[in-house]
């Protein structure tokens, strides 16, 4: 397995409006994966993972601001935001899955139909026979049982769960070397879920595929995930192994929120840790670290200073204490 | 981030919009212009100065009635503008006249006559140097008339257009030129004494036609037409306020009478059991497909063309689409937890709809009125236009639609006289496309979505 | 402990629809406990929940609250939603929407006012906010405000209709501590509907498993995550994510 990064971003900083009254979604962010990893983006509600997802994706409408010291998509640079090369990498490079396994299919066409487009468009299969026979296959490769029936229905006649593997099928069918899944499963049923982040898991091990997984579900990135990225309010605030950050994880707001979920086994708590207070909405830029007013660890050096990057190299964290 | 109620945050949106506000301060202005008339202008609509025919905008004219008359020791009946002054000066000048009419048949000369006398003629040559004017059935004066002959028997001459009526009425004017001078003095409201050309009189009575100026203390005393006036000299301005007032009135009113009913309707069916809530919708269906300006039509004339007519039967036609409206926003707010919540709490369905539905419609209700308005008034407009205007005691109630019509009547042949269109015209697009504009800037403000940071 | 919720055979379809939603259930509370109604999307547990408290017509069977049938919404079985967007009218401050169960009580609006900020700190929301509105507040603090309602008429039945499941993380927590505590101290039954098995087993004793309209199993919570007897509840329980972490 080659060690080229297929996705390399550094010091991405993503503000939406003007300079004074905006709103910065991504202060500093740096991101790295390779063939075959699955790295996860972990974080709650506005602590700008989505936004990072539709940065990598080129989805981020054209007025954004967006600046960063490099970014590189299989060794090329990327194109500028709004630019037509986008369309190239998107499916032949790059494919993405959204939350919402309904609405991202178009109402108005089958299923069959949908997937033929993307073949088409993508070179993949030209005539039409060999188009649906190739959809099909690709059907069956998502655990659906019956693809024929299938490519027959429309969206609204599928359960969650189905849509949701159908977009998957139409994320894989062009083969890309980058699969960003955002949300994927926070719409489905936890046995939904299990099987369709078992089909991602399989089937990027199959081809070798990278894939970016972001979730609010700690515990499904903690069994997917090669790599974890803990976000807050923008900026990254632990990342490496996930098994590391998972067995010792070093940034309080990790641990914090390791500990606010009731266990699934083991011992149960007299009382959940609380985090008090909540996420920042919109976030200003941060002058020091924005988990400050909500830690139960802060020190001294927190309240003059943005804290440093430390740790090893397999797992970082942006913390003023001492890693223990 | 600040903490309003909903409404004010709705107010403040709509502020922030420059259209939505200048269309606002538009329609306050127009409203209050109409409604208070009486305090912008000192002119009656009906108040006819026949004498002077299509004045055009921004003009004045001397402050007569059709006729002044004064008596020794009496009150004069006089211009009200005239009233206050103790001497007032009447500079006349006035033609004798013998009117001819020519009555046709079939476009041949059937029979012609003098008025005074009822003296018969057959054959009649009018030269260049007489002085004939021809005067309209129920018009001011028209134009001189080139040399032409009258025979019985014959075709009438072209000059007087291609349908001159069944009757024309032909005014011979002497050469001679009367001038006079009166001069009238007034004493606590009473004429103390009347003066003509030096000599004193008792009685005296004079047509407006024929009088030039009226002074008093050396100032002439006229009155301003701050837009013109019509054909038949009525001051424009205040017809326009005074039809604002029917128009506005009934954009308003036929709004309200349809958001009643569709409140009604809409709340009905929504609240109904799925049978009779079909059968309600299955009926505003049926009603949908009935051409409504053809049943208004039938309404008004079947039934009296009373202003509550009007109202009502404006509003019966609009209603159709407020109870869809309202029926669907009241199903959708049903079903949100908060409703079921109040229920919970003990509320009945007659509580939950005022203290619960109600308020959180308002947004897309209060839209669909202000698409309403400017939608009624253009119904109006056309009605009046056809001929189908508010009557009130047996006259009709000029509205702005019929004073579009009298101006397109009013147009010479060559665009003359066009402001006796342009005016009331102007006036309805200006209120149109400022309600409009409101209604767009409503649309924005009260999107529920907006409300959510 | 006596019971104060005894649902019998209970069945609910929806118009002439043959399949029921809620197919031939049957279950106890007891006064004073926390049960857990899991399933997932489309089982019933829902229409059960709404059955019970009064807001759904049942076609068959019975509930029984306190020894007496369920007719309709009664004060004494409230419920706090999931869509905490659209749980409170935006048009009301949040006060007035904590009070607004009381006017049906025939309480006045002083005694009423008095009360709602009791319950304003009760719930942990800042008394200075109110005369704010619903659209002012975050996910967490209008699950607040909800349970603050639902508290006001002095229930003997919460029914918590997956209330956490749209909110953050760090917020989860806050909000289950609330509830945990509110049951410990006012003695409230809770009837806590999710799909979310870790959150059920915390706040939870007892619990009962629905699929398909029916019930797979009742018992103690934890028994049900051990040894799992149903297929579909065994299923349920290892799609569960198996944490790798050390938590405590």
């Amino acid at each position: 397995m080659s060690e080229l990064p297929l996705l390399e971003l550094k010091g991405a900083h993503v503000r939406y409006g003007s300079e004074g009254s905006g709103v910065s979604a991504i202060q500093g962010v740096d991101l790295k994966l390779s063939e075959g990893q699955c790295l996860g983006i972990a974080g709650e509600s506005g602590c700008g993972k989505s936004t990072l997802s539709h940065l990598i994706s080129g989805l981020l409408p054209e007025k954004t601001h967006l600046t960063y010291d490099s970014f590189n998509i299989c060794g090329q640079e990327a194109p500028a935001l709004g630019s037509r090369a986008w369309r190239k990498l998107r499916g032949s490079t790059i494919s993405m899955i959204f939350q919402d396994p309904i609405g991202t299919l178009n109402p108005f066409w089958t299923i069959g139909q949908q997937l033929k487009e993307t073949l088409k468009f993508h070179g993949i299969s030209t005539t039409k026979a060999n188009s649906t026979s190739v959809a099909g296959e690709w059907l069956e490769k998502v655990h659906i049982s019956d693809p024929g029936t299938v490519l027959e229905r429309f969206p609204h006649q599928l359960s969650g769960g189905m849509c949701q593997r159908v977009n998957l099928a139409l994320a894989l069918c062009t083969q890309p070397k980058i699969l960003i899944a955002d949300e994927p499963t926070t719409a489905l049923d936890v046995t939904t879920q299990k099987t369709v982040l078992d089909l991602i898991a399989n089937l990027s091990k199959e081809s070798g595929m990278a894939v970016l997984l972001v979730s609010h579900d700690l515990g499904a990135l903690s069994e997917r995930s090669d790599k974890l990225m803990v976000m807050y309010a923008g900026k990254a605030m632990e990342w490496g192994a996930t098994s590391e950050i998972m067995t010792s994880p070093s940034h309080p707001y990790t641990r914090a929120l390791l500990k606010a979920q009731p266990p699934i086994s083991g011992p149960l708590p007299d009382k959940l840790e609380l985090i008090h207070g909540q996420p920042p909405r919109l976030s200003k830029q941060h002058e020091l670290c924005p988990f400050l007013n909500r830690c139960p660890s802060s020190i001294e050096a927190c309240q003059k200073t943005m804290p440093s990057i430390n740790g090893k190299s397999t797992h970082r964290r942006m913390c003023h204490l001492e890693d223990n | 981030m600040k903490a309003s109620s909903p409404l004010i945050l709705g107010l403040r949106r709509l502020f922030s919009q420059p259209l939505a506000c200048v269309s606002l301060i538009i329609i306050v202005i127009v409203v209050l212009l109409c409604f208070g008339a009486s305090l912008f202008t000192s002119h009656e609509p009906e108040t006819q100065h026949l004498w002077a025919g299509a004045l055009p905008p921004l003009s004045y004219q001397a402050a007569l009635m059709p006729i002044q008359e004064a008596e020794l020791g009496k009150k004069p009946k006089l211009h009200p503008a005239l009233k206050k002054f103790l001497e007032l000066k009447f500079d006349i000048q006035k033609q004798t006249y013998r009117e001819l009419r020519v009555a046709l048949h079939d476009g041949k000369i059937h029979r012609m006559f003098w008025v005074e006398g009822a003296i018969a003629v057959d054959h009649l040559l009018i030269e260049e140097k007489d002085i004939v004017r021809q005067r309209f059935r129920e018009g001011p004066l028209g134009k001189d008339l080139p040399a032409l002959e009258l025979k019985m028997g014959t075709f009438l001459p072209p000059t007087f257009g291609p349908n001159p009526g069944p009757v024309i009425f032909l005014r011979f004017y002497s050469a001679h030129i009367q001038k006079e001078k009166v001069s009238i003095s007034l004493e606590k409201g009473l004429v103390r004494d009347i003066n003509l050309n030096g000599k004193a009189l008792e009685l005296w009575k004079e047509r407006a036609e024929n009088i030039l100026s009226v002074e008093a203390n050396g100032k002439p005393i006229q009155i301003f037409h701050l837009l013109g006036t019509d054909k038949l000299g009525r001051d424009l301005f205040s017809r326009i306020l005074h039809g604002g007032q029917i128009s506005l009135m009934v954009g308003g009113v036929a709004t309200l009478v349809s958001l009643i009913i569709g409140l009604f309707v809409g709340c009905l069916a929504a609240v109904a059991r799925s049978f009779w809530d079909r059968f309600i919708m299955a009926g505003v269906d049926v009603l949908y497909a009935i051409p409504f300006m053809f049943l208004v039509i039938l309404l008004l004339s079947l039934f009296s063309r009373s202003l509550l007519m009007l109202f009502v039967a404006l509003g019966a036609v609009q209603w159709l689409t407020m109870s869809r409206i309202v029926r669907a926003q009241v199903k959708a707010t049903l079903s949100l937890p908060y409703v079921d919540a109040a229920r919970l709490g003990g509320a009945k369905l007659p509580s939950l709809l005022v203290r619960h539905v109600l308020p959180n419609i308002s947004g897309p209700i209060i839209i669909y009125c202000t698409i309403t308005v400017p939608a009624v008034i253009l119904e109006e407009s056309f009605l009046a236009f056809i001929g189908l205007t508010v009557q009130f005691n047996g006259r009709s109630l000029d509205s702005w639609g019929s004073l579009v019509h009298q101006g397109v009547q009013s147009i010479g042949s060559d665009g003359e006289q066009l402001w006796i269109l342009a005016a009331p015209s102007s006036a309805m697009v200006i209120t149109l496309l400022a309600l409009n504009f409101l209604g767009d800037g409503m649309r924005d403000a009260l999107d529920p979505k907006e409300d959510h940071v | 402990m006596s019971a104060i919720l005894s649902v019998e055979n209970l069945t609910v379809s929806y118009g002439s629809d043959s399949t029921p939603v809620v197919d031939n259930i049957s279950f106890k509370l007891l006064r004073g406990q926390c049960l857990g109604l899991i399933g997932e999307s489309g089982c019933g547990k829902t229409t059960t929940a709404r059955a019970i408290s009064g807001l759904t017509p049942y076609q068959g069977g019975s509930i029984q609250f306190n020894d007496k049938e369920i007719e309709g919404p009664h004060p004494s079985i409230q419920m706090v939603f999931q869509d905490h967007s659209n749980s409170l009218n935006p048009r009301m401050t949040i006060l007035q929407n904590i009070i607004e169960p009381l006017r049906y009580l025939g309480i006045t609006t002083r005694d009423a006012m008095t009360k709602g900020q009791a319950l304003m700190e009760q719930v942990g929301v800042d008394l200075s906010r109110s005369n704010d509105y619903p659209h002012a507040f975050s996910g967490g603090q209008l699950q607040r405000i909800s349970i603050a309602r639902a508290l006001a008429p002095e229930p003997e039945l919460i029914i918590c209709d997956e209330p956490v499941s749209a909110l953050d993380l760090s917020i989860q927590a806050q909000i289950l501590e609330l509830l945990k505590t509110i049951q410990t101290e006012t003695g409230i039954a809770l009837l806590f509907v999710s799909h979310d098995l870790s959150v059920v087993r915390y706040l939870c004793p007892e619990s009962v498993v629905m699929a398909s309209g029916k019930i797979l199993e009742k018992g103690s919570t934890q028994d049900i995550l051990d040894q799992p007897q149903h297929p579909e509840t065994k299923a349920l329980v290892q799609a569960i994510p198996k944490w790798t972490h050390n938590q405590s």
